[in-house]
């Protein structure tokens, strides 16, 4: 089932453009966490996440400078290189200084029908949510003129449903995790392939996916470790823990449980819902105050008696770099062992972190 | 090592700023009168806190004298020391350094900067500064304001929504104000205070446009230094006496035909931020008959607009989401540095790399393909505009050498 | 009439002595730790080995990072600027030069008579520098000047990731355990060399013809990985270290032709 799962992943292009075929719709791609996806969905439309490739970004190194964060260079790349000539649409939230640059950038090279510039605010604060929902209202607008498609309140209020359930069976995911029966590189092929493919279709998956781990043996004797990353586009890294002998029972990123952890409010007015969830309940550390966010990572961990903790920060990002001796003090204080990564998102970074990665489990066994 | 540091400054108006300066810093150490302190970050409205007699620093250029007078790293070491990597913005790690101290921190110029009893940021500059407030926040145990406006690309639209977001958190920073003070914003006061600073800032306008002219009345070594008043006195009477005896002066500058250097051979104009421990880079053309006529890091082109609205919060709101200097994306820099060299006869422009303040870093190597395509002659150099040890003078005079000789080589 | 130009590099430090269109003779020597000397010795050699005295010589233009500490040069010049010149004038058809030094890698345009039109730098890393290819034939245990012709034997080329000279070091360290042959590791070094430089070279364009300079001129390995990145044939001078010294001896010259004054630009 994970093979399934991966292979949706790894040949996502090539799914994408098929789902264009099979169904006339159009295929949108996103950035982080931030854009309300059911928008997008409840157009009609089909909402990718758009990955980063570990691969040097020979295009995408000629617009930006070399040592910033490789992310959205490396999105930027892949456009560059025709990967994501499929793609009827982008939308980029307003979330941090490279991914609005990363904009300015795609706007500038990239031939794309239709650019959208999401409006996000920066702080969180009730009227924010407000103000939040008052954008969402223009983005709707937009995309219906996009997709030649309206969007009732009722087709909104069932995108809103689809998508909840889809976190709550990957939550349940994060609890078979922390029992063992879902491995961390699995949990992270349900996440990453959840961002890829349609939603319906992938809560099919994820059923049958729970169902079949359900009836497994607890996995043995992995050191239980927390991963708090600022981006992992794929399982590499995952895979290289459990290659050295860590199970990944908690984590903090965007490709993992910042992604699902909360759930819109199926009761209020679908907009204000989706302002407050997608504004308030992401604990990306751009928006999101050190108290609150700390607070969100301990209830990550609570229950899956956590031995020692992993981040991975991309180089240069300056919201996880600030955080970063919070963090690691208040996983100390608790006892935790803490390996800091500053990442490049490239193959070769893969084997140096090996031999850190098996010292550091080797110390936690004792 | 860094062997020359201040820019040689060719006005008699400039030499005023240093003394305006060292006052500013020795009477925001005086706490008494019961005045509040905020550490702000560039680009929160001094007006308001004029208006409500709080004491204002301003962090970010406190660094920039640290960085002047040679301290950087020293300090940066003592911030890196408590755990902040050397890839986050200098001027924090300096500040983090000053704050926290330790054997590798030097002593503070000015004798330090007063005590804070609350933290504002603005959310909408960079990343770097959201998460350097809520450290010092968090390291201090103070309250922290975070002021927020919307992003918007198209460079600020005049939309009943924006404004109204916009308006919305100036009066909840008004708010946050005014329990801090235990005062209520006089906004009569608030709205003498957008006068004058309306003034002054139209002052520097025009000043930016008689700059065009040629041969250069004043380059960026001069400019530079007289950008602090406006920074961080905006609203103040001395502010606007600056102003207007600096205008008078470039204006006479410019009818006499007195120009920084006596045969100008090339115009450059510098992109980014200048190093802060070697302004005399913006100097370092002249002996070749070159000027940095102009700067685009706080250049002011837009005259004000007249007041909006009879409440002063909401005009600040609505003039606030036209005009937002970082906001625009690379093709609004794009095309702001077309027109700049345009109109200012720039010959070649030095794209000045600053890897620590990311927000303009990022744009450089866009804004040097646009300027290749156009074919208009540029330099990158690149170092920390803070950090002095990142600054290596073999390859950057190597690089600016190069373009020296391009510019005197170059077909008329 | 007799003009020089001295070139003091990180590595090597390189004299042109040159008499109308004629290179009288060249020297080149290690730069060795003590730079400052450097200067003096290897015009020393040069005037020996062309058995004439330094008051034979008109105008010296000293370059390369070393070009401040030239005592008796009457003039500085960039080895930007300098290469350009030299290039163009060994290949009157050249408008892209490479040059890949001891300790930094440039890539540089320049208009039909060799003014300099544009260049980037790269010299935050060691990625296609000499450096780096002698860190790697260390590792490999072939010397310098085998590494060209041993990547030519490769059968196949060995992916290397990393062009990171940290990095690269460890990655080819195991390649060679796992038993993969030296060849094509090196071919693959070299190919990951040409994807680097190519990047560079792309930040002021390619315009052929292309001229590679430098030591790492020699290397046909790399030369050839080159052209088939940028898909132009490379003109190689027979000298490719001593291009930037020529430069300097040719705007020399031009310092003198024209009456020093006017002819400062």
């Amino acid at each position: 089932m994970i093979e399934k799962l991966r292979r949706l992943r790894r040949e996502r292009h090539q799914e994408a453009k098929a789902w264009k075929e099979r169904t006339g719709g159009k295929v949108i791609g996103v950035f982080c966490c931030d854009v309300p996806e059911e928008l997008i969905y409840a157009a009609g439309m089909l909402p990718v996440r758009l990955l980063g490739a570990h691969e040097e970004a020979t295009e995408g190194n000629l617009h930006f400078p070399t040592n910033v964060c490789p992310y959205p260079t490396s999105c930027l790349d892949q456009a560059l290189k025709g990967r994501y000539d499929y793609l009827d649409g982008v939308i980029v939230p307003n979330v941090c200084d490279m991914v609005r640059a990363m904009y300015g950038a795609w706007k500038l090279n990239v031939a794309i029908p239709y650019l959208y510039f999401l409006e996000v605010p920066q702080r969180i604060s009730p009227r924010g949510v407000e103000f939040f929902a008052d954008m969402l209202g223009r983005f709707r607008s937009s995309l219906e003129e996009l997709s030649g498609n309206s969007m009732s309140e009722a087709s909104l209020r069932q995108a809103i449903d689809v998508y909840n359930r889809n976190r709550e069976l990957l939550r349940q995911g994060c609890e078979l995790r922390k029992r063992g029966l879902i491995s961390g590189v699995e949990l992270q092929e349900m996440v990453l392939s959840s961002m890829l493919v349609p939603k319906d279709e992938h809560n099919q998956l994820m059923s049958q996916c729970l169902e079949e781990a359900s009836q497994r043996n607890p996995a043995g004797d992995g050191v239980r470790l927390l991963v708090s990353a600022s981006m992992l586009d794929d399982t590499d890294f995952f895979q290289l823990i459990e290659e050295c002998g860590g199970h990944v029972v908690a984590d903090d990123m965007p490709t993992g449980s910042r992604y699902f952890y909360y759930s819109v409010d199926g009761e209020a007015e679908p907009l204000q819902a989706l302002a407050q969830r997608y504004l308030a309940q992401i604990p990306c550390p751009r928006k999101m105050l050190p108290g609150a966010r700390l607070q969100y990572v301990d209830q990550a961990m609570s229950g899956a008696d956590v031995q020692g903790a992993i981040i991975h920060n991309l180089k240069a990002c300056d919201c996880h770099l600030y955080e970063y001796p919070y963090l690691r003090d208040m996983l100390e204080a608790r006892g935790l062992p803490v390996l800091f990564f500053r990442g490049e998102e490239t193959e070769a970074e893969l084997e140096t972190q090996r031999d850190d990665i098996e010292a550091f489990i080797e110390m936690i066994r004792g | 090592m860094v062997t020359s540091t201040s820019a040689k400054k060719h006005l008699e108006t400039t030499l005023e700023v240093p003394a305006l300066r060292k006052k500013y810093y020795a009477e925001s150490l005086q706490q008494g009168g019961g005045r509040k302190v905020a550490w702000c970050s560039n680009g929160i409205p001094s007006e308001i806190l004029e208006a409500m007699d709080i004491n204002a620093v301003y962090l970010e250029n406190y660094a920039t004298v640290c960085a002047a007078k040679r301290l950087s790293s020293g300090f940066c070491r003592a911030g890196e020391r408590a755990g902040f990597s050397q890839d986050v913005c200098g001027y924090a790690r300096i500040l983090m350094g000053h704050l926290l101290g330790g054997e590798e921190a030097p002593e503070a110029p000015y004798g330090g900067v007063a005590k804070p009893d609350f933290l504002i940021v603005n959310s909408y500059s960079c990343d770097s500064r959201m998460g350097w407030f809520a450290t010092m926040s968090r390291t201090l145990d103070l309250p922290l304001y975070v002021l927020d406006a919307p992003y918007q690309p198209q460079g600020g639209c005049m939309d009943d929504i924006n404004v109204s977001y916009t308006e919305s958190q100036l009066e909840d920073f008004a708010a946050f104000l005014e329990e801090q003070t235990g005062t209520e914003l006089d906004r009569d006061k608030l709205r003498r205070k957008l006068d004058l600073s309306r003034r002054s800032h139209d002052i520097q306008v025009e000043i930016f446009e008689m700059r065009k002219a040629v041969p250069s009345p004043m380059g960026a070594g001069d400019a530079y230094t007289i950008v602090w008043p406006g920074m961080y006195m905006a609203g103040t009477q001395e502010c606007d006496e600056f102003y207007q005896r600096l205008r008078a002066e470039v204006s006479e500058r410019i009818e006499k035909k007195v120009g920084i250097v006596p045969e100008e051979k090339f115009r450059l104009l510098w992109s980014g931020l200048p190093f802060w421990y070697n302004m005399a880079l913006l100097n370092y053309f002249e002996e070749f008959g070159g000027v940095v006529a102009i700067e685009n890091a706080y250049f002011r082109y837009q005259k004000s607009l007249p007041s909006q609205h009879d409440d002063p919060i909401k005009d600040m709101a609505i003039s606030s989401t036209m005009r937002r200097p970082y906001a625009g994306d690379i093709e609004q820099r794009a095309e702001l540095t077309r027109d700049i060299v345009r109109d200012y006869h720039v010959d070649g422009v030095v794209l000045a790399f600053n890897p620590s303040c990311r927000l303009m870093y990022v744009l450089q190597p866009e804004l040097k393909n646009v300027l290749d395509r156009e074919g208009i002659p540029n330099v990158s150099i690149e170092c920390d505009m803070a950090d002095e040890r990142t600054y290596s003078e073999g390859q950057i005079k190597t690089r600016l050498d190069a373009f020296i000789e391009r510019m005197l080589s170059r077909r008329k | 009439m007799i003009t020089a130009g001295v070139d003091i590099g990180s590595a090597t430090s390189k004299v042109v002595l040159l008499k109308g269109d004629d290179v009288v003779c060249h020297s080149l020597i290690a730069t060795g730790a003590e730079s400052a000397n450097s200067a003096r010795r290897v015009m020393d050699e040069a005037l020996q080995r062309s058995d004439l005295s330094p008051d034979d010589i008109a105008y010296i233009v000293a370059t390369g990072y070393g070009r401040v500490i030239v005592p008796f040069a009457q003039e500085t010049i960039t080895e930007l600027t300098c290469h350009a010149r030299g290039a163009n004038w060994l290949f009157p058809s050249a408008r892209t030069i490479l040059d890949m030094g001891g300790q930094d890698c440039k890539a540089i345009r320049c208009d039909e008579e060799g003014r300099l039109e544009n260049f980037a730098m790269n010299d935050k890393c060691a990625a296609g520098t000499g450096r780096f290819l002698e860190l790697m034939a260390r590792v490999l245990g072939l010397s310098l000047d085998e590494l060209g012709e041993v990547s030519l034997e490769a059968t196949s080329e060995v992916m290397i990731d990393s062009t990171c000279a940290v990095f690269a070091k460890s990655e080819v360290t195991s390649l060679i355990r796992e038993g993969k042959a030296r060849p094509d590791v090196l071919a693959g070094l070299h190919s990951a060399i040409a994807a680097r430089v190519y990047n560079l070279l792309r930040g002021v364009g390619v315009e052929p013809d292309l001229v590679i300079t430098g030591g790492i001129g020699k290397n046909v390995g790399v030369v050839r990985k080159i052209e088939e990145r940028v898909g132009l044939k490379a003109l190689l001078p027979e000298e490719p270290q001593i291009v930037g010294a020529l430069g300097a001896a040719l705007i020399a010259r031009e310092r003198i032709t024209a009456g020093k004054e006017e002819a400062r630009w």
